[in-house]
């Protein structure tokens, strides 16, 4: 078991960087992830990681040890491959095997390595199987089970749901983190699905164009984004975004988007110049439906459409022309082309920059 | 549709009619080009016949004459040499042909009679005559110990005394007279043994170790020494003078001379051009008239003014030409070739005793004892006729078999039922059926049921079995003799064995290389490395076979360039030993295959998921365990339908064996297949004992695909 600590890691490929000055720290045991976009850099750090691909510049250290310019087999990782990566010609106990019989354990200590490890995940009555004779999740836990009879000091995760059916992927997911929790050794995984990442994440780096963009722990990114990307990226459906002008109305500060007004708690704000130009920010879960009598400060919007998922609707509405989307109980009613009131507490309310995207919160 | 059919019948029937009411012209079948050909053309115009003139290439005419002539059709004369007559005459393909026996030279009438019947009219004699460089040579030597005595000048290096044609049988037959032998005697005995032969053969021997003779030439090479004027003599026939036209070289035309130890003649062999008539054209008045006139006097004297070929007339006038005066001097000397099928046996075995007494292998007596050998199993007599009731009583079986079990299968009524709803699908397999019916099934019935035969064309009775018998047994010989069955399968399996390792290591380790994507410009050295597998395999066979040239191939410049760095490597004679004549077909044969084995590779690569070598990699396989645990696993199936593939191929790869080594040294490096070969085409056509062959070659390579086929299966399993 190691921690990890990634600095000024840079990747190019020719003239592309891919990874830009990364860094990273990873406590000992922790469960990491790396989350973003498609081609936001996550799996080519991922693969540096593991040693597959080598940094164009900066370090990787797991503990003590500086493994930057090591071979994959000398950093005590073991990994899951997005396509599993099973070996076709190996029945499953040799699958699972192949790197213990590779490091010469002795056979009864594998042997009872891969016992432990298909009891753990269920493996058992598919030990003589071979790989093609497999469904896609028996293929996952078979890759998991690989990557458990290592004992490595760090598990590498790549994607390892995106090739499973919705249904399957909540499931594994829990298994993933139950796994984790008996196992307890670090590891870090990759996706590009923000729920898998604020699920089973200790820590959680979102990585945007090659850059660590905001890291820590998921609720704390999800309350406190550090920029329009990271707001937008997190959370479904994704925060409401309304260009805005500040402006001051006695002690208080209002964003006015074309006569929408939003009232903020001006003790979370840096920066709050009348006049200003800015993006107000508001998750859907985040308002409530009003009374026009109710006397709080109001925003009104209309609706356009509904998705009613039973527990919960979403409410596709426009503000002033531009869309925007509220949670509501299943029991509101909602007609189309209906205007209603909304309410939205003040310490709710996000506030980027309409140039640089930041966050103004201090 | 139906209307033009019958408008073209009434067409065809109306031409019939006319074309049998007008007296038909001669037809007339000939060989001849350039020359030779304008002055038939010019004696058959003035001639006054009508004749129908039509030129056939040399190297197919017999097979032409064979298909043509016994169904009708054909020529009513042709022209071709003397000593195809026996085999003419036994197949039937020509008649006795009358002519006055005046004014003829008697060496030329006794050639062309067989049995004394007199079977056809002589036109012209060639033989071989001794070339004398008149820059080198002060006169024409009388005996062949006087050429260095005659000499202007000692000879510098680059020259040579007396060039010819020294492995070839043809050659040498005018040595073999000196000393009293023949090739052939007439009662149709091996002639090229005892003791005579045997000094012949030391003289050869002699004349080329002591650089007097070039080794290993061949016309080409006579040719180029004679006409560039580094050869003081040489011995060749009319087709020499024909390629020295525009040289600066003066010489002149002599018979051979005498060899003194023995006082005997070297006597070339008489090939004695000569009209023949087919039966039909020997029963047409018209057609014994035109060959007469073929070869009247004045015919004669138009050969030799139009195409300067020696008559064989001698009551004609030689023009005044020094060659033709040469050649017809030496004519007289010559020993007609023996009409007999036997001589056809002869050249195979005299010239393997040749070969290997020149290039010292073997003693004159060995190998000619050896040689007589070989021409004694040729010739040996076919098996007895067998009974056909075995084989009858065996199809019976079979067919009685098949008819039971079609009986039987079609009571059950679920079958009955399947075969009438599948009876639209042969409407759409009939075609396919057919055709590979034609092409594939129906000769290789026909080839198994030749093997059941043996004769000689013409006159094959069934033998049953015999001839694998005598395969099996060796024809009672050794079992591991040279050209025994056992022996050469042996030398297949070895070279197959070989090929087929060098072919997949060497592909198999270029695609691996070609797969990296690290490497650069992968894609043109695919290509450039795909070249020897676009190339025609003759083709590639035959620049091999020149760059192994013991004097000018391109391996011998390359010793040669290496002795002048200071590295001492004797020019090697490639296809003297079996050893170097096997590496050079192997080599030749890796060059043709290992771009199959590549592309192969590199198409199972393909195939191969890069994440899996990756995820061995993440598990601790080093470079040299991913290749072995999971690369080689991987691949491997895949590659084994392709090697099981290639070892066909190369198990019958004739083209690589017959044009490389051509079997050198003494057939020791021929395959099955270039074995089976010889017997049909070179070891008078014994077509029942080839198919034999084939028959075992089929069999062997069946059941060892078979049985790997089934390995396969359990290993996959």
């Amino acid at each position: 078991m190691a921690s990890v600590a990634v600095e000024r890691l840079t990747k190019r490929f020719g003239s592309n960087t891919i990874l830009d000055e990364i860094a990273l720290a990873i406590p000992e045991g922790a469960f990491a992830v790396l989350v973003g976009p498609s081609g936001c850099g996550k799996s080519t750090l991922l693969r540096v990681l593991a040693g597959l691909e080598r940094p164009s510049s900066g370090t990787i250290r797991f503990g003590e040890r500086d493994v930057t310019r090591l071979e994959p087999r000398e950093r005590d990782i073991a990994m899951v491959f997005q396509s599993y990566a099973l070996y076709p010609h190996l029945t499953v106990r040799d699958n699972l095997a192949f790197g213990l019989t590779l490091r010469k354990v002795p056979p009864a200590e594998i042997a009872s390595r891969v016992a432990e490890a298909s009891r753990m995940l269920g493996l058992d009555a598919l030990l003589d199987r071979m790989p093609k004779a497999l469904s896609g999740g028996q293929r996952q836990r078979v890759a998991m089970g690989r990557a458990i009879v290592r004992r490595p000091g760090l598990f590498l995760f790549d994607e390892p749901l995106s090739n499973l059916d919705a249904a399957l992927r909540g499931q594994v997911r829990v298994e993933i983190r139950r796994l984790h929790e008996a196992l307890g050794t670090t590891s870090i995984y990759v996706t590009h699905d923000q729920v898998e990442a604020m699920t089973l994440a200790d820590v959680m780096f979102v990585l945007h164009r090659g850059k660590v963009e905001q890291s820590g722990a998921p609720l704390e990114i999800y309350d406190r984004p550090r920029s329009r990307f990271v707001a937008g990226f997190l959370g479904s459906p994704p925060m409401n975004f309304l260009e805005a002008t500040l402006v001051r109305d006695g002690a208080a500060w209002i964003a006015d988007s074309a006569g929408a007004r939003f009232t903020l708690g001006a003790a979370e704000f840096d920066g709050l110049v009348s006049g200003r130009r800015v993006i107000v920010g508001v998750r859907p879960h985040d308002v409530a439906l009003v009374d026009e009598a109710s006397g709080q400060a109001t925003v009104e919007l209309r609706f356009e459409f509904a998705e009613k998922l039973g527990g919960e609707t979403y409410a596709h509405a426009s503000i002033g022309g531009a869309p925007f989307v509220v949670r509501l109980e299943p029991t509101v009613d909602v007609r189309v082309g209906e205007a209603r009131r909304l309410a939205v507490e003040p310490s709710r309310v996000h506030l980027f920059d309409a140039e640089t995207g930041l966050a103004l919160r201090c | 549709m139906l209307r033009a059919l019958a408008a073209l019948l009434v067409l065809v029937a109306s031409l019939a009619s006319t074309r049998a009411a007008s007296a038909e012209p001669v037809r007339l079948w000939h060989a001849y080009r350039g020359a030779e050909a304008r002055a038939l053309e010019e004696i058959v115009r003035t001639s006054g016949i009508e004749v129908e003139l039509l030129a056939v290439p040399a190297d197919a005419f017999a097979t032409k004459l064979a298909a043509a002539i016994p169904h009708g059709e054909g020529p009513d004369l042709f022209i071709d040499a003397h000593e195809r007559l026996g085999d003419y005459l036994r197949q039937g393909l020509v008649a006795e042909l009358q002519v006055e026996r005046v004014g003829y030279a008697p060496s030329a009438l006794r050639a062309v009679e067989i049995e004394g019947r007199q079977l056809a009219v002589p036109l012209s004699q060639k033989c071989v005559a001794l070339y004398v460089n008149r820059a080198l040579a002060r006169r024409v030597p009388t005996d062949l110990e006087d050429l260095e005595a005659v000499l202007v000048r000692p000879l510098a290096s680059g020259e040579v005394l007396l060039a010819y044609e020294s492995r070839s049988a043809y050659y040498h037959a005018p040595f073999l007279a000196a000393f009293g032998g023949r090739l052939l005697w007439p009662d149709e005995r091996f002639g090229f043994v005892g003791q005579g032969a045997e000094r012949s053969l030391v003289l050869a021997r002699e004349l080329q170790r002591s650089g007097k003779v070039p080794g290993n030439a061949d016309g080409a090479l006579v040719t180029q020494l004679f006409r560039s004027g580094r050869a003081a003599f040489a011995v060749s026939g009319p087709w020499l003078a024909g390629d020295l036209g525009d040289a600066a070289v003066q010489y002149a035309v002599a018979p051979l001379p005498r060899v003194r130890v023995t006082g005997g003649r070297m006597r070339p062999l008489l090939t004695v051009e000569a009209v023949m008539a087919s039966p039909r054209g020997a029963s047409r008045p018209e057609a014994r008239a035109l060959a007469a006139l073929l070869a009247s006097r004045e015919a004669a004297a138009t050969r030799m003014r139009i195409a300067h070929v020696v008559s064989a007339r001698t009551d004609v006038e030689l023009p005044d030409d020094p060659v033709v005066r040469g050649f017809a001097e030496a004519a007289r000397e010559a020993d007609p070739m023996p009409t007999s099928a036997a001589m056809r046996a002869v050249w195979e075995p005299s010239e393997k005793a040749i070969r290997k007494v020149l290039n010292g292998s073997a003693e004159p007596r060995a190998a000619l004892e050896e040689a007589k050998r070989r021409f004694d199993d040729v010739r040996r007599p076919p098996p007895p006729e067998a009974s056909r009731r075995p084989l009858l009583v065996l199809i019976g079986l079979a067919l009685l078999a098949g008819a039971l079990t079609l009986v039987r299968r079609s009571r059950d009524a679920s079958f009955r039922a399947e075969v009438v709803a599948s009876l639209p699908a042969y409407r759409y397999l009939i075609h396919a059926v057919l055709a590979l019916g034609l092409l594939v099934f129906a000769p290789l019935v026909a080839g198994a049921a030749i093997s059941l035969t043996a004769g000689r064309p013409g006159e094959t009775v069934y033998v049953g079995t015999a001839n694998f018998i005598d395969i099996l047994t060796a024809r009672g010989g050794p079992l591991l003799a040279t050209g025994s069955f056992y022996l050469v399968l042996a030398v297949t399996v070895a070279w197959t064995v070989l090929n087929v390792g060098l072919h997949v290591t060497i592909g198999a380790t270029l695609g691996v290389l070609l797969s990296r994507p690290v490497l650069r410009m992968r894609a043109a050295y695919r290509v450039l490395l795909i070249v020897p597998w676009a190339v025609p395999s003759y083709v590639t066979a035959l620049a091999w076979r020149g760059m192994f040239h013991r004097q000018f191939g391109a391996v011998t410049a390359l010793t040669t360039k290496l002795r002048a760095l200071g590295v001492d490597l004797e020019p090697i004679d490639w296809f003297a030993r079996f050893a170097t004549a096997f590496a050079a077909n192997v080599t030749t044969n890796v060059w043709l295959g290992f771009p199959f084995m590549m592309v192969v590779t590199i198409a199972a690569l393909t195939s191969l998921p890069r994440e899996v070598l990756e995820a061995a990699e993440v598990d601790g396989a080093t470079r040299w365990q991913r290749f072995t645990r999971i690369v080689v696993p991987i691949v491997r199936p895949s590659m084994i339908p392709s090697v099981a593939l290639g070892a066909v191929w190369t198990f019958n790869m004739f083209n690589v064996v017959f044009l490389v080594s051509g079997g050198e040294p003494d057939g020791q490096t021929d395959i099955l297949v270039s074995e089976a070969y010889r017997w049909a085409f070179t070891r008078q056509a014994q077509y029942g004992y080839a198919a034999a062959y084939s028959v075992l070659i089929f069999a062997l390579l069946f059941g060892v695909t078979r049985l790997g086929a089934r390995f396969g299966r359990r290993a996959a399993t």
